[in-house]
């Protein structure tokens, strides 16, 4: 799953196909949801993504899936380094 | 959401619409949500419930359609029971008809027990009835009982052939003619080219006379004659066609679906009959399967009826004539794959009122020779063998 390389444990990890499917490992918290913005809680930032139809296909403690339309992935410094 | 997730609670196809979050989450993980919206002062609503138990739980008082369920499945479990469909693969000579027959003959028929079948017993009884057939596979595969043969022409012809080699025979006329050609490979010539033989004279004999240097006789060998001789004869040829033939008329085609269980044929929408002319009616049945042999004794397909009327009609002269002449063009076809030759053409096509006859004779040259075993009046006879 983690591709070899140098990176920081607890390093958010995304993958997404087009903008229409995002998978996202490695995050603490659910801060926001609605259908256009999901706002979650990295241990570094806060990751927001932006956009219509958001839906979150799955969700557990080591992956989601967020569907829909994405129109950005936007990291927010939260202050933790 | 955080608070599922800590408690180790599945979620799935989140949504929200207008403020309100809809999920869905196992039956099992919904009751430990009791003490997560007590905490968070939400409320929750089950939309939903699906799933097997709620199905059950929610028909709970339709008992005759669990009923017919569970009729269906063990009626579906007890018609596996049984074989309803025998197959054949690999039979080329003998038809599916044929071996189906054999089969039933011994007591395999449609409709038996699985438990009945004795394969290796049916296996040793076609070896034994059909001698052609070297190999034999019975096998039960759903509610198919499968029958595999291997027919092996090639052993009892090559059997045959070897057979043949090594027994002397001598070449006989297969008909009354004059000999046009001779050409002998093995034995002794006993006509000429020119020389007027009878039917059953030998051409060729296969005993060989073995001479000294004052030409006594030493011995005779017995050999296969080989050789190729071309007979010139008369072939009489007849045939007399009917100028009168029966032509059908179709007046109606009628088609109906038809549902067969077991024997009994379920009524369909009967046809309505003509008051005049006769009716053929052809049948196209299929049986029905479930998977690839998981065969049922139900059998479903269409009822085509024809109707028609007859009336009598005459061939002209111009149609009578040309069938006749491909009659003629048949036989001739027939006699040249025989290996015979047509030298002259002497029939003659005569039509009359009623009949059109062909009649006349053909000048031919057969090729073929018929072979008897070889026979020799000398007092020292041994098969002859090559390494003496």
């Amino acid at each position: 799953m983690f591709p070899a390389g140098e990176w920081l444990p607890g390093t958010v990890w995304i993958r997404s196909v087009g903008n229409r499917e995002l998978y996202i490992e490695n995050f603490q918290s659910i801060l926001e949801y609605s259908d256009r913005i999901v706002r979650l809680q990295a241990k570094y930032d806060q990751l927001c993504i932006e956009g219509r139809q958001l839906q979150i296909r799955y969700y557990n403690r080591e992956e989601m899936k967020i569907c829909g339309r994405i129109h950005c992935i936007r990291f927010e410094r939260c202050g933790r380094e | 959401m955080n608070l599922c997730n800590f408690h180790g609670i599945s979620i799935w196809d989140l949504e929200c619409r207008q403020g309100v979050y809809q999920c869905c989450m196992y039956a099992e993980d919904f009751k430990l949500l009791r003490g997560i919206v007590r905490k968070t002062g939400k409320r929750v609503r089950i939309v939903a419930r699906i799933g097997l138990p709620f199905f059950l739980y929610k028909n709970r008082r339709r008992k005759a359609a669990a009923a017919g369920i569970v009729f269906f499945f063990a009626l579906l479990y007890g018609m596996s029971l049984f074989v309803w469909n025998i197959g054949f693969e690999g039979n080329v000579k003998y038809t599916d008809q044929v071996l189906l027959d054999f089969v039933e003959s011994k007591g395999y028929h449609h409709g038996m027990t699985r438990k009945s079948v004795r394969c290796e017993a049916l296996e040793k009884e076609i070896r034994n009835a059909y001698p052609d057939i070297t190999w034999v596979s019975v096998r039960l595969d759903g509610t198919r009982m499968i029958v595999k043969v291997k027919e092996n022409e090639m052993a009892s012809e090559a059997q045959q052939t070897e057979q043949e080699n090594t027994v002397p025979r001598d070449l006989i006329a297969p008909n009354s003619g004059i000999v046009r050609s001779i050409a002998t490979r093995q034995g002794t010539p006993l006509v000429h080219v020119g020389d007027s033989v009878e039917k059953g004279a030998v051409l060729v004999s296969g005993a060989v006379e073995i001479v000294d240097d004052y030409g006594a006789h030493l011995t005779t060998h017995l050999v296969k004659a080989d050789a190729d001789v071309i007979l010139e004869y008369e072939l009489e040829y007849e045939e007399e066609l009917s100028r009168i033939y029966e032509e059908r008329t179709v007046q109606n085609i009628q088609k109906r679906p038809f549902l067969q269980i077991g024997t009994a044929v379920l009524p369909v929408i009967p046809f309505w009959n003509s008051a005049d002319g006769q009716a053929e009616q052809i049948r196209e049945v299929t049986q029905f399967h479930l998977f690839e042999n998981f065969y049922l004794p139900i059998y479903y397909g269409s009822i085509v009826r024809k109707e028609y009327t007859v009336s009598a009609q005459q061939y002209t002269e111009e149609e009578i004539e040309s069938r006749a002449r491909m009659y003629l063009a048949n036989y001739f076809e027939k006699l040249q794959k025989l290996g015979v030759e047509i030298i002259e053409n002497n029939v003659r096509i005569v039509v009359r009122e009623k009949v059109c006859l062909a009649q006349g004779t053909l000048l031919v040259w057969d090729q073929r020779v018929e072979t008897a075993p070889a026979e020799t009046t000398a007092k020292e006879t041994e098969p002859f063998n090559e390494r003496n």
